[in-house]
């Protein structure tokens, strides 16, 4: 394991319905919750919420982004959804070094509700 | 029902029963890739495919013949990479009911999932789904 640079990063995207359209398609998560918006409109969120994976691929692009070195990638990431993000809110990303070496600290925000946190740990590349 | 048509019949929670296992195989297509880079704003030509590509709901409803509750959302994930998977490779999927439970009213269903390619494991994924959540 090698004491990875990991660059403070901030990445922002505002989702929109299309994109949340094109990601079904491609991964599978068509739900109504995230390709309807009639359906979206009539549970307690009130509009189509982003898929989880969406966040989470934006996540470690992100996480990607922050580590330079490409001998380094990440290991393991963990992540808990906190609030749900949807069409139209802007998610914003904060990466940054964690207290440990190695130790990567995340944390994503709707607007200015905290939406996502969580940690990767970073490995050496060994192929 | 849907503006998107729904390739996978929606499962029951009863259905699931911890330590089931499920299989199937995920090709990781050059176009699949290049799209998700798109999504994802992420320069493209990659020689491995990071596993925002495959860590999806795609494998896991081919593996079941199903698709969770319409409605269900994410509330944890972890990954941890075990190696690369290359452009074009084809992975064996292995889908086991890690856990299924009832908190708060809520009904929690845990899946794990082990992508391998022909010589071992490339990544596992854990995700922990609440059961229909986001519903009419």
């Amino acid at each position: 394991m090698t004491t990875a640079t990991i660059r403070p990063t901030t990445l922002r995207r505002t989702f929109t319905q299309d994109e949340l359209d094109a990601f079904g398609q491609a991964s599978g998560g068509t739900g109504h919750i995230h390709t309807d918006p009639e359906y979206a409109a009539a549970t307690p969120f009130g509009r189509p919420l982003v898929q989880g994976l969406f966040l989470l691929a934006v996540v470690e692009r992100a996480i990607e982004t922050a580590l330079p070195d490409p001998a380094v990638g990440w290991a393991e990431l963990r992540v808990v959804f906190v609030a749900p993000v949807g069409v139209g809110d802007e998610f914003r990303v904060e990466v940054a070094p964690g207290d440990a070496p190695g130790l990567v600290r995340v944390e994503a925000f709707a607007g200015s509700t905290t939406a996502l946190v969580g940690t990767a740990t970073t490995r050496e590349e060994t192929s | 029902m849907g503006r998107i048509a729904q390739d996978f019949k929606d499962a029951a929670f009863e259905d699931f029963v911890c330590g089931d296992v499920f299989h199937t195989t995920h090709h990781l297509d050059p176009a699949v890739v290049a799209e998700y880079d798109r999504l994802v704003e992420a320069p493209g030509s990659r020689a491995t495919v990071p596993p925002w590509v495959y860590c999806t709901f795609l494998p896991m409803f081919r593996a079941m013949d199903s698709r969770m509750k319409q409605g269900s959302i994410h509330a944890r994930q972890t990954m941890t990479v075990h190696g690369s998977a290359a452009v074009g490779a084809t992975l064996d999927v292995e889908v086991r009911v890690a856990e299924k439970y009832e908190r708060a009213g809520r009904r929690h269903l845990v899946l794990e999932i082990v992508f391998s390619d022909a010589e071992r494991p490339v990544c596992t994924s854990t995700g922990t789904y609440l059961w229909g959540y986001a519903t009419r």
